[in-house]
């Protein structure tokens, strides 16, 4: 039953929402955002409380039993598939659920300040559970089908979310583009399925990976499934759409964008990890996109001067060092930074919400500085999130990056290329995240001196959430990585990890020394350089190829051979006679009883002339 | 609990509501059309209830009911029907997309409403006769009988270009009644030949065509299959759609996309498949092929089009590639899917041109050259829109998806490269069906719309109970689809 509240909790506060909302935009009034927001937070705050009910009492059980299952019902049987609704809990789930109702709650109580002003309020806080009752699906669903229900379902959100404010095209336009790039991803998630089914005869999580496959057939199944987590988790190629996603309010981009929906890749690979580490192909093609999705974007983060866009871009890197674990075979450890990665992201991004709601909207960071004085509850605790990031002990993402790093050079999958990728990421994650930081709270104010004295610090509802987040990105590292997996365990090893360590936090204090040197005295200001040109070059290919493509079929196709034989043939018809006189309009009625008589005559003649005809 | 009374009352009460038609007063036909649709509805539903809602597959079967009456028996006319769990969904379906039809306002209430509604309830009447009969004669007189209503549809209350639209219907439909008619009477003088007897009766044929070489029934099988993919219809069988559906008028449009479609399935189904088993198999490779191409194809024609209803018109021919890929897997796993699948595209067809009318009937320019921004104006009715088009690109939880996903599950097995082909209709779905909602609804924030149509309200009580209701057999659907997957 807990299992269920878990997720039904999210979409009744969806429902309470919606409709309210429906009702009153229906009748042009407001929602209010009090109202609207303690309903959609409670929900998530008791789905929460639930959650934690659940994961003691999964700490309770034995180790190798740890999995408590609800069958909802049957959702799908056909010959031999068979798919039922149900909910696992596990340890894997445990840590994505109270990751997502935890961090969900704060994003939610925050909400209520930082949306206030908002009109359609009760539509967001609908949104933002819907948003929630999808992801609990993904990590909780027991099949592929029902992970993949979660999985349209939070791009559903996503999309929504981020066009939220819908009468400004780009945001619309933002989504959509988040949109059509994950449903690419998703159609490497059913191939996947199909083949699957066809080679395993089961689609059930559990099932699917005590299937004895050839080695050819989980190459492709691993990469297929790979490409899908390319999409939701913005790596290479398909990761251009989350910087445009940051168009959606901020706590969409902490909580959406940061916390959760991006990290179901991660989910997923540890979810199959058995058949995923079997194939050696796959794990060394995971590695790399991962080393260079995390390089390339540390780079082009360094180049960006709006606020959040470096966050976007220093998540898309992030998110590159969970998938070179995952490359590498140390799932857990990749596990271990979505959670730290979590907080601290989250963190950031609210801070930089509570940055962005003082300054009345400006996001541009060399429009800002000197902040730290005037809001010291966001500039302290961005401080902590800031040492997470970087690495910093003993903050939390100390512990798991570090790890990872580790586990680059020393697995038996990883190797000096890898290695290298993350290092150096490593270094420019602390360039980029100093810079930001200096020019936002150190120096001297850049922006008009009016502005600069409205800034306000945040009320309460945006402070709180950002002080727990704060204690967690500094605590949330100190327990390890909270699940154990069957691939996951470093082995031993010559190299110490303490020579890694030290290795990590010198790097970091050097990208960061670096980031001194050049901002803390000189602000120069810098437009944002479009790097590689990545997104450019999709456009003319991807958007403009398919719409040439599109409208080549409609011209020369359509017009020239499909209509052109139509109309030739109409032609002729039309000069054997002129049937169409037939259809003028006048005297349609009598057409009508014409045919009616017709009828009736053929019916009379079947039901009575049957018997008198039946002999001719 | 059914009798073959079951039969008689699915073709004699859609006749006696033409009738009545002709005694009601104009004002009130709209009111008679939709209470007796409805009533009729229910009845339907009442009496396949025990095919419809079966627990299982074997239960069902003791609900079948057949009914033959003998016509003439020396050259093999008989009249028989066969309500099975199969034409049991489209009996009902075809009874609700008339509900659907019916309940839209507009000219065809104003002009000449008798005929109109009499049109309607004819059209019930054939369609059921269509959909039950398991004789190729039956079938015949059915399927042209139910297109007689429909060119006067288009030429009665059609728009701009209806006449020339009409002339390619009709050039289009006739040319394919002709190949299924001389390839009927191909294989009733074929069987004569062997056996002796005349009988136009699909069991009897089906016996016939067991013992014959397939590369000799190459020709009817082609025959039949060109008739009913015209009617679907499949690339590049579709020259006649865009332009009929366009110029249709809105009724017409749907129980084209709708219903009328449905008769190239249920043909596929019934008599092409059964008949030729193995000229298909033989076939297969170009049939499944023809699908996933129509699929992509009729997308991208989508993604170009800057008028609503023919951007609904041409993702009906994509979604219904995907009925059709099901049914060429030639495996019973997939008709099933297919048969989900065409129930799910009957809704969602019916529902979105039904919703399309609406905001027309608000706003007459709807060009999706631009942005409108109508949603703000609209909430409920853009927000039964939006759902419509979620459940139009198969999100999962919708009755599309699940029809969707079978139907590609067991297509992958036939052909990997098809099914991966059909799979980028996924994507492209998205790419037209968020243009369509994003123009109609979102956007313009500069400019305030221009409101230029008749309504200024939202949706009113009586269309959103009725577009309620189709959201929630779509949802529900999606949510339980073995409701719908007990096998054919």
């Amino acid at each position: 039953m807990n299992n269920t509240l878990i997720i039904l909790l999210p979409l009744i506060g969806f429902f309470i929402n919606g409709v309210w909302h429906l009702i009153s935009a229906g009748q042009g009034k407001k929602t209010s955002p009090i109202v609207s927001g303690a309903i959609a937070t409670l929900a998530m705050a008791l789905s929460f409380a639930f959650a934690i009910i659940q994961f003691f009492k999964l700490r309770a059980m034995p180790v190798e039993s740890r999995l408590i299952e609800e069958t909802l019902f049957q959702w799908m049987k056909l010959g031999g598939l068979s798919v039922d609704f149900a909910l696992r809990f596990d340890s894997l789930s445990s840590v994505f659920t109270l990751v997502i109702t935890g961090v969900g709650t704060l994003i939610h109580l925050y909400s209520v300040g930082y949306m206030s002003d908002e009109e359609n309020i009760a539509k967001y806080f609908a949104y933002l559970n819907f948003f929630c009752f999808m992801m609990l699906n993904l990590v909780l669903g027991s099949t592929l089908p029902h992970v993949f229900l979660g999985w349209e379902g939070v791009g559903l959100a996503s999309y929504l979310l981020i066009g939220f404010w819908y009468k400004e095209m780009p945001n619309v336009l933002a989504g959509q583009k988040a949109f059509i790039m994950n449903r690419i991803g998703d159609l490497g998630f059913l191939i996947a399925m199909f083949i699957g089914f066809k080679f395993a005869g089961t689609l059930d999580l559990i099932e699917i990976q005590k299937a004895v496959l050839s080695p050819h057939v989980v190459t492709v199944f691993g990469l297929l499934i790979f490409l899908a987590c390319t999409g939701k988790s913005a790596q290479i190629p398909l990761f251009t759409w989350l910087p445009d996603a940051m168009a959606g309010p901020t706590p969409v981009s902490a909580l959406i964008h940061a916390a959760t929906m991006v990290t179901s890749g991660v989910y997923l690979l540890a979810r199959l990890n058995p058949i995923i580490a079997s194939s050696e192909l796959v794990l060394s093609t995971i590695a790399i996109v991962g080393g260079l999705t995390a390089l390339v974007a540390a780079i082009i983060a360094c180049f960006q001067s709006d606020l959040k866009k470096v966050l976007a871009y220093s998540t898309v890197s992030q998110l590159g060092f969970m998938f070179m674990a995952c490359g590498v075979g140390a799932f857990q450890v990749g596990v271990f930074h979505v959670m730290t990665h979590a907080f601290f992201k989250a963190l950031l991004f609210l801070a930089a919400g509570s940055v962005i709601h003082a300054l009345h909207g400006e996001q541009n960071i060399f429009e800002m500085g000197g902040l730290r004085k005037k809001l010291p509850v966001t500039f302290i605790t961005f401080t902590a999130g800031w040492a997470a990031i970087l690495g910093l002990p003993p903050f939390s993402g100390f512990f798991s990056k570090d790890e990872i790093i580790y586990e680059t050079l020393v697995s038996h999958h990883g190797n000096k290329i890898i290695f290298s990728l993350a290092i150096i990421s490593a270094a420019l994650t602390a360039f980029y995240m100093t810079r930001l930081y200096l020019l936002v709270f150190f120096g001297s104010a850049r922006m008009d001196k009016k502005k600069f004295d409205h800034a306000h610090e945040s009320p309460w509802v945006m402070g709180a959430p950002l002080a727990v987040l704060a204690i967690l990105s500094l605590i949330g590292g100190w327990f390890g990585a909270p699940v154990s997996l069957e691939h996951g365990a470093a082995e031993a090893s010559e190299i110490s990890p303490h020579l890694i360590m030290f290795v990590s936090v010198v790097i970091a204090t050097l990208g960061a020394g670096l980031a001194f040197f050049k901002y803390s005295k000189n602000t120069k200001v810098e437009k944002t350089t479009d790097v590689f040109g990545i997104d450019r070059i999709y456009g003319v290919v991807f958007g403009q190829g398919l719409q040439k493509l599109s409208s080549g079929a409609s011209k020369y196709l359509e017009e020239w051979v499909v209509q052109r034989i139509i109309q030739v043939s109409a032609a002729l018809v039309d000069l054997s006679g002129n049937m169409i006189k037939v259809l003028q309009v006048g005297s349609a009625q009598a057409y009508l009883m014409m045919i009616v008589l017709a009828v009736v005559a053929i019916f009379a003649w079947f039901f009575l002339g049957a018997g008198i005809y039946g002999n001719f | 609990m059914e009798t073959s009374s079951s039969l008689s009352f699915l073709l004699t009460l859609p006749l006696i509501g033409v009738l009545i038609a002709w005694v009601m007063p104009k004002a009130v036909q709209r009111l008679y059309a939709i209470f007796g649709s409805a009533l009729f509805l229910a009845l339907t539903v009442y009496e396949t209830s025990g095919l419809l809602f079966a627990k299982s597959a074997d239960l069902a079967k003791t609900f079948v009911v057949d009914q033959k009456l003998s016509w003439v028996p020396e050259i093999g006319f008989s009249l028989s029907l066969r309500l099975d769990s199969v034409s049991a969904w489209f009996v009902v379906l075809n009874t609700l997309v008339a509900l659907v039809a019916f309940s839209l306002r507009g000219v065809w209430y104003r002009k000449y409403p008798r005929l109109f509604t009499s049109f309607g309830f004819f059209l019930v009447f054939a369609l059921n006769a269509a959909f039950l009969s398991t004789d190729l004669i039956t079938f015949y007189l059915a399927y042209e009988a139910v297109f007689i209503p429909m060119i006067f549809m288009v030429g009665i209350w059609g728009e701009k270009q209806k006449a020339a639209s009409v002339l390619r219907f009709f050039i289009m439909s006739f040319l394919g009644s002709i190949l299924m008619l001389v390839s009927i009477f191909y294989l009733i003088y074929l069987n004569h030949e062997a056996s002796g007897i005349y009988s136009a009766q699909i069991t009897d044929l089906i016996h016939f065509a067991q013992t014959q070489d397939p590369v000799k029934l190459c020709w009817p099988f082609m025959g039949f299959f060109a008739a009913f993919a015209i009617k679907v219809p499949l690339v590049p069988f579709h020259g006649w759609l865009k332009d009929v559906y366009t110029n249709a008028p809105m009724p017409g449009t749907i129980w084209m996309s709708g219903i009328l479609s449905k008769l190239g399935v249920i043909g596929m189904i019934r008599f092409v498949l059964p008949l030729f088993p193995q000229t298909a198999a033989m076939h297969q490779g170009w049939l499944v092929t023809l699908a996933a191409v129509s699929i992509v194809y009729a997308a991208l024609l989508a993604i170009r089009s800057n008028d609503g209803k023919s951007l609904l018109a041409y993702s009906s021919i994509s979604h219904l590639g995907f009925v059709m890929l099901g049914i060429f897997s030639l495996k019973s796993n997939g008709i099933t899917a297919a048969i989900l699948l065409s129930v799910g595209h009957t809704l969602v067809s019916a529902l979105l041109f039904f919703l399309y009318h609406q905001v027309e009937e608000r706003q007459a320019e709807l060009s999706l050259e631009s942005p409108h921004g109508l949603a703000p104006l609209y909430p409920v009715l853009f927000v039964s829109m939006f759902v419509s088009v979620l459940a139009s690109v198969s999100l999962p939880g919708t009755l599309n998806f699940g029809g969707e996903f079978l139907v590609l599950l067991n297509a992958y097995p036939v052909s990997a490269l098809c099914t991966i082909l059909s799979g980028l209709g996924v994507i492209l779905g998205a790419v037209y069906m968020l243009k369509f909602y994003q123009q109609l609804g979102l956007g313009s924030d500069s400019q305030k719309p221009k409101i230029s149509g008749v309504i200024t309200k939202d949706i009113g009580a009586y269309d959103l109970v009725l577009v309620l209701m189709l959201i929630s057999v779509i949802i529900y659907g999606g949510l339980q689809p073995a409701m719908f997957l007990k096998g054919n």
